[in-house]
């Protein structure tokens, strides 16, 4: 597996406090305090996950009030195409519940109002993910 | 891994094929090559905000279920429907199958025991994992 592979790996374990626990390996644990993951998950509420299409997503939530995410492949996290949501903390058991429609209300980030909430967020982008 | 957590491992993987399908072993690959994954979005694993899990599939029945499941199996004695909604959290609405609906789930369980019972070494122990 490459890095964003056992990065997402490790963040669908810490997802989880009750399945898969006793087969993080001594390499997942030395990833997860490299980049933080315990505090990220607590703090930010990051998490990996698909939206309905299968799309998958970083998502976390910003100091900003709002929520972000950014798809996620193999080769990596495509931040130049992060989404932001003015659902901001909507981020609940429900988000995975509805599969009907696109539960994260990502915002396209083409729109000059949503290019200024960028710039504001991209502190946090730079802080955590740099 | 015991035979519940290869099954999650591989619902996981199955979740996020495009990110570990390069990953996937040659056992992972008959797995999901042996079931049907035209209605793999309907399946998937969830985390509540307590971190416990749920598996959750869309039912027939028009419905959203979920059973808790963890290192030890499926609870699928202890399903709960959701409606589906775009509102938020406070406003979802848990609900208490007739029993009509409910002989359409067991109906879907037993398809979802039988799945992942192809993928048990041991078909004799896999009632243990699906609780």
């Amino acid at each position: 597996m490459n890095t964003v592979q056992k990065i997402v790996v490790l963040m669908m374990k810490i997802n989880h406090s009750d399945i898969l626990q006793n087969t993080l390996s001594e390499e997942e644990i030395r990833l997860g305090a490299k980049i933080n993951a315990y505090n990220l998950h607590t703090g930010r509420n990051l998490k990996i996950l698909n939206d309905v299409s299968g799309k998958t997503l970083l998502t976390w939530q910003s100091d900003a009030h709002y929520l972000i995410a950014c798809p996620v492949d193999e080769n990596g996290f495509t931040f130049s195409k992060i989404g932001v949501s003015t659902e901001g903390f909507v981020m609940d058991v429900q988000v995975y519940f509805n599969f009907d429609t696109d539960k994260l209300n990502i915002i396209s980030v083409e729109t000059e109002e949503n290019k200024s909430l960028l710039k504001i967020l991209s502190p946090d982008i730079e802080q955590y993910f740099n | 891994m015991n035979e519940a957590q290869r099954v999650l491992n591989i619902i996981l993987k199955m979740m996020y094929y495009d990110e570990f399908k390069s990953s996937l072993t040659q056992d992972e690959r008959d797995f999901i090559q042996r079931i049907n994954l035209s209605s793999f979005k309907h399946f998937r694993l969830s985390s509540l905000h307590d971190r416990s899990t749920i598996f959750t599939w869309v039912s027939s029945m028009g419905e959203s279920v979920a059973c808790y499941a963890n290192d030890n199996g499926f609870y699928f004695s202890e399903i709960v429907a959701y409606k589906t909604s775009t509102k938020r959290m406070k406003d979802r609405e848990e609900e208490k199958l007739s029993p009509e609906k409910m002989e359409i789930v067991k109906g879907e369980i037993v398809d979802l025991k039988r799945t992942f019972r192809l993928y048990s070494e041991n078909p004799n122990d896999m009632e243990t994992y699906f609780k």
